[in-house]
């Protein structure tokens, strides 16, 4: 069981606050640095001091507990306040995917068949209020993420830890989680349930990150953490601001991925997309050393920097990996015929998508279901070759060998949340493409609210709908298993194989793939398995997501991390 | 007036009771689940029990509104899993999408509304009474049906096509003011008027319209009776005929106007608020509406009523004021 | 509130007579009819054009810089005579032809929902006896009472979106804005049936609902067109409002809200997009407006019904 990132680019409403990616990488130790307008070059040395700014689109207003928070490689704020296990490595490009040490010395030791995993912590380890951080804190941190009042994080720990799927967290009549084990104050061993070689990059979520367990809270913890990270909370106004100034405690030496560089954050929360663009673009004043976290650039500015070499040098471009694609329920007729599902291959015209999406920068034309931006487990292939706008003739011809030679009538599903990736203006773009192949597409939009809830129940889904998926991590794993494992099939709520496949041999190859603990090895067998299970059409790839964001003239080393596609906050300097 | 004030207060409150129970009602016909939403994402049936029971969406309806409405009064606490959390009286209910009572975030709203509705109102007035004046002393000669013309065209111009074409020309083609986002008065007083101006000018150039032909109206009307008419024989000008006496003639009308203009933005400007993405009550109501948090959009429209209510009493009042015929009983 | 105007057979026949004679009121007279023309011949007019409403010209747009026409003005051309839409290169004018039915088909639809529920109420409240109307103007004060804007949006996000759109908009608007026009309806019924025909006709034996309809209505006819031609453009502006907020019309449906909403994002770049559904608007409230003023100059030369 894996996670539902369905990101989405939020301009006026519908905070889905758990999902909403909280971002920002790290910049390792003079990193690459780019554009600023600023004479003085950057140097990680003298690179300390001054306010930095940030314009969020988000409202914080679920606060900031690492149980309940829902990042991918711990968030760009959240990233601040909490160390965990392990964490991305904060260099630009593709190294940024990879995952290194942070409070513990290595990425895990597994056990021979990847079920046992040990960490051993670095010592000289400070809270915010100077306290020594123990594995006893990690372990008790693991564990509220299982209490169902701090429910929100992802669903993984639960699926994978030995008894997670009955544990009910640390306030209970039961509080202790057997399977993870504090043999000494440094070392932490982890038991699972199965194979996993992916759990480093599990280590990463903020709900590894040390919580003492007399400051515990419960819920309300949310508003006031103990921070291990570089920087500690002065004020929090849920909607509005959030402060944070330095951690006295904190020591560099024992943390080679934050530069942790301005000596206060100032983060403004709730602003609306077009007011962060508008800001950042003018960058006068106090703008000059703002970023964003969250906030993609809007079409007006990003034309406008066509013309402004100004302003273009002030984007940035990168990438999450993400799919938005077509999918079928392969159990439902006409779609458990595969020459239908081919003909819609080819009647997709992916230039009117992407133009959807605000043009050829925001977004990039995909023929398979893993995106470049995974990595090594990207194989290219394109067998049902649509070109840039379709090819009607041949889907015709095929749903004619498919017993519709007068066209077919079915009706997609879709999100009415304007801003959504799988809403309203894809779904007309699919249907005046799919016109031409004969092919009428009635439109379902579906409540923004309970989208989720109807796509994924296996008794509600839609035969055809538009969905999107993005990894937790950059790994072939969390991008494949749910979509294709036939185990993975939830009744009820919850399912994500929408096409409903399962083929006990491919659930073979997943098990042995996750045995392999080599990365690289690992990521050429996701490669090979996508290759494979893209021949029988189960989904229409259609594309992947660019965000281009912009920065003050003031902020130096800025880069968006390829783990995330969004600034790392943690290395940009305003001095 | 005592009996009467008493006779608004309990009809205000009728008024209010039902408002509530229609809202809340609406939101048991909804097809989405309050729980789930609350929940979050990925959430089993266990913790979805469980936040069904801590929102108390498991009790029958009557009693959960009855839950509402004595927490209004008394306060009430919010089992949140771990603690209570004390909701003190006015309470209306608590956000579990925000984890926040509801009361707060009205309150931080509000002033958003009340920075719109104070330089907004100076405006229209001015701009409105103004202008009913200046037409006013020409009847029907050609400054008077220009302006009149002018001030009836802004009156029925959409305000977030109004709204938009400001932007267009004082942000994108002329460039000389920033694009608006909201700054609490109390940070940068500066900043502040900077961007308030062109919602301001937005919500006033919509509303003077009906001014000025208020104005105008009430002027032309005084200026038939005995006692103008003997103003003008003692030799006043007709300037001072008009701004000064003739205007009082209009002040009832005004005053009623303006008290429940006032009012309506002040519940919350629904498109000045998105248009330039502060966040008043309007936005709040849109963006609930979005997410269906219920408390919050009961809460947003129970306090738009309330605020209409006062408006309308205060109305009422003015009007009795200021015109000696009308008198309350 | 108004005294009952001109007697009723001599009204009608020189309503229109009498708005024809004024300048004002034949210019809004034929703009008016303009529109509603302009709708019904949507398809004729876009055919004449050679565009429809729906399909993409991805070869216009220049993806690369977000998606935007690639010519100037918005794309405008002999093919597209008000240029095309941003990011889909869907036809302007077509959209905006079409568009028209949607606002004129829910501005009309809610119109006569509230006429219906106000005349209803406003008869029954009018007629009844004391505490049907004291019940009945509690009833209407309250519904004037309620923020309609809010209850408004709140009811368009709760409505599953299966419910088609444009009848839900009718409904809801019908459903919080009939009070005014109720109060309008009772006010009148009050003058009126203390008149001698009226008290005629009850000597004579004549039921309540006989009465209502044969002596009340005709003579109601000359206050309610006044109030319901201003409602008019009132409740297109809401629905373009409601659009425009994106809890309107779905997709791909046009609707000028629906357009106004995405000219937010385009102003800057591009603002012939936001120009020509923002001045088409406008030109259709303010004319429908002053067929409404125009109406009431008519029936009401001495502008006692004020």
């Amino acid at each position: 069981m894996e996670i539902p990132v369905p990101r989405r680019r939020i301009k006026l409403a519908a905070l889905t606050s758990a999902l909403l990616l909280v971002g920002g990488l790290a910049a390792a130790c003079g990193g690459s640095s780019s554009s600023s307008s600023s004479s003085a070059a950057f140097d990680a040395a003298t690179c300390q001091g001054g306010t930095l700014d940030v314009l969020d689109q988000t409202t914080e207003n679920t606060g900031l507990d690492p149980a309940v928070l829902y990042t991918s490689g711990g968030g760009a704020i959240p990233r601040l306040l909490f160390r965990t296990l392990t964490t991305r490595d904060s260099v630009a490009g593709a190294n940024g995917r990879t995952v290194v040490p942070d409070l513990a010395t290595d990425t895990g030791e597994p056990s021979a068949n990847a079920t046992v995993w040990t960490y051993h912590l670095k010592s000289g380890l400070k809270y915010a209020d100077g306290q020594a951080i123990t594995s006893a804190d990690i372990k008790y941190g693991v564990e509220r993420s299982f209490s169902s009042v701090l429910a929100g994080g992802p669903p993984y720990l639960r699926d994978w830890l030995v008894g997670g799927a009955t544990y009910q967290g640390p306030y209970g009549s039961n509080p202790d989680l057997a399977s993870i084990e504090t043999p000494n104050a440094t070392t932490i061993v982890f038991h699972l349930r199965k194979s996993e070689g992916d759990f480093p990059f599990l280590a990463a979520e903020t709900q590894f990150a040390p919580v003492p367990k007399a400051s515990d809270t419960g819920k309300n913890y949310n508003a006031d953490p103990v921070s291990s990270g570089p920087y500690t909370i002065q004020t929090f106004t849920k909607g509005k601001e959030l402060l944070l100034t330095r951690n006295t405690y904190w020591s560099k030496s024992t943390d080679s991925e934050r530069l942790a560089c301005p000596d206060k954050i100032d983060i403004s929360l709730g602003l609306s997309q077009t007011v962060i663009d508008q800001r950042l673009a003018s960058s006068i004043g106090q703008d000059a050393n703002a970023i964003t976290t969250d906030t993609d650039v809007d079409t007006a500015t990003l034309a406008k920097s066509a013309s402004q070499p100004a302003l273009k040098s002030r984007l940035t471009s990168g990438n999450f990996p993400d799919t938005t694609y077509l999918a079928f329920d392969t159990k439902t007729a006409p779609f458990d015929n595969q020459l239908v599902r081919e003909a819609f291959s080819y009647a997709v015209d992916r230039t009117a998508l992407i133009n959807a999406q605000g043009g050829s920068q925001l977004a990039t034309p995909l023929t398979t279901y893993t995106p470049p931006s995974i990595g090594a487990a990207y194989h290219a292939y394109d067998y049902f070759p649509a070109g840039a706008t379709g090819n009607a003739a041949k889907a015709k011809q095929l749903l004619a060998q498919a017993g519709y030679a007068n066209g077919l009538t079915v009706t997609l599903a879709y999100d009415n949340n304007g801003q959504s990736y799988v809403g309203p203006a894809n779904a007309s773009a699919l249907q005046q493409a799919l016109a031409k192949a004969g092919i009428t597409l009635k439109l379902d939009p579906i409540d923004d609210s309970n989208w989720d809830a109807v796509v994924t129940n296996t008794k509600t889904e839609p035969a055809l709908s538009l969905f999107s998926w993005g990894a937790d991590w950059p790994s072939g794993a969390p991008f494949l298993t749910p979509i294709f494992d036939g185990r993975d099939i939830v009744q009820g709520g919850g399912n994500f194989n929408l096409a409903q496949y399962d083929d006990p041999a491919v659930e073979k190859q997943i098990d042995q793939i996750n045995q392999i603990t080599d990365f690289t090895k690992a990521q050429q067998a996701w490669g090979d398995l996508d290759a494979q299970l893209g021949k029988l059409a189960l989904t229409v790839p259609l594309y992947t997501t660019n965000d281009v964001v912009l920065h003050g003239s003031n902020v130096k080393n800025t880069y968006v991390d390829q783990w995330r596609g969004w600034y790392d906050i943690s290395s940009v300097s305003v001095k | 007036m005592t009996a009467f004030l008493l006779r608004r207060l309990l009809s205000a409150v009728a008024v209010l009771l039902i408002v509530a129970a229609v809202v809340y009602a609406l939101f048991y016909l909804m097809p989405g689940d309050p729980a789930s939403l609350a929940c979050g994402k990925r959430c089993n049936a266990a913790e979805l029990a469980q936040v069904r029971q801590t929102m108390g969406l498991d009790r029958p309806v009557y009693a959960q509104f009855w839950t509402f409405i004595s927490s209004i009064f008394v306060g009430h606490g919010y089992d949140n899993g771990v603690g209570t959390v004390w909701c003190s009286a006015p309470c209306l209910g608590y956000s579990f999408q925000s984890d926040l009572p509801v009361t707060q975030l009205l309150t931080q709203a509000l002033p958003v509304d009340v920075s719109l509705v104070s330089g907004a109102a100076v405006l229209w007035l001015s701009l409105g009474v103004g202008l009913g004046l200046f037409a006013a002393l020409r009847p029907n000669g050609l400054r008077d049906k220009v302006t009149t013309f002018v001030g009836l065209t802004f009156g029925s111009i959409p305000i977030f096509i109004l709204a938009l074409l400001l932007l267009l020309i004082f942000c994108v083609w002329f460039q000389i003011l920033p694009f608006p986002t909201f700054v609490p008065i109390t940070q940068n007083a500066g900043q502040w008027f900077e961007n308030m101006l062109l919602p301001w000018f937005a919500i006033a150039l919509t509303f003077a319209g009906n001014y000025l032909r208020l104005t105008r109206a009430g002027v032309l009307e005084s200026l038939g009776q005995d006692h103008i008419r003997t103003l003008r024989a003692y030799g006043y000008t007709e300037r001072r005929v008009v701004t000064r006496h003739a205007v009082r003639g209009a002040l009832p009308t005004l005053a009623t106007m303006a008290a429940l203009d006032i009012g309506g933005v002040l519940a919350g400007a629904v498109f000045t608020e998105s248009m330039f993405g502060f966040p008043g009550l309007g936005k709040l109501m849109v963006d609930s509406a979005s997410n269906i948090d219920l408390p919050v959009i009961t809460g947003v429209t129970l306090l738009a009523s309330f605020l209409i209510i006062v408006a309308n009493t205060a109305a009422d009042l003015l009007y009795a004021v200021l015109d000696p015929r009308v008198r309350i009983q | 509130m108004s005294n009952a105007t001109a007697p009723v057979d001599e009204a009608q026949p020189t309503l229109r007579a009498r708005l024809w004679a004024r300048p004002g009121g034949r210019i809004a007279l034929i703009v008016v009819g303009l529109i509603i023309l302009i709708a019904i011949l949507a398809p004729v007019l876009t055919a004449l054009e050679g565009q429809d409403p729906n399909t993409y010209h991805d070869g216009l747009l220049n993806s690369a810089t977000g998606g935007g026409p690639n010519a100037p003005f918005g794309g405008i051309s002999t093919a597209h005579w008000l240029g095309i839409e941003p990011t889909t290169g869907r036809d302007v004018f077509a959209r905006l032809v079409y568009g028209a039915r949607i606002s004129l088909l829910v501005a009309g639809g809610a119109t006569l929902g509230q006429l219906l529920i106000g005349l209803l109420v406003g008869l029954a409240a009018g007629l009844g006896n004391r505490w049907a109307d004291a019940l009945l103007s509690r009833f209407t004060d309250l519904v004037l009472s309620f923020p309609y804007l809010f209850l408004s949006i709140a009811l368009l996000a709760i409505v599953p979106q299966s419910f088609p759109r444009p009848a839900l908009l009718c409904i809801i608007l019908a459903g919080l804005y009939w009070a005014p026009t109720a109060r309008i309806v009772r006010a009148e019924t009050f003058v009126l049936r203390e008149r001698e025909f009226v008290a005629a006709a009850r000597l004579y034996g004549a039921s309540t609902w006989r009465i209502a309809r044969k002596e009340i209505l005709p003579g109601l006819v000359a206050p309610v067109v006044t109030f319901t031609a201003l409602m008019v453009p009132t409740n297109m502006v809401a629905e373009a409002g409601l659009s425009f907020l994106g809890l309107g019309v779905q997709p791909p449906t046009p609707s000028w809200g629906q357009m106004l909403s995405t000219a937010t994002t385009w102003f800057q770049i591009d603002p012939e997009y936001v120009l020509v559904p923002a001045l088409t608007l406008l030109v259709c409230v303010l004319a429908f407006t002053a067929l409404g003023e125009e109406i009431r100059r008519a029936v009401d030369p001495k502008g006692l019904a004020r």
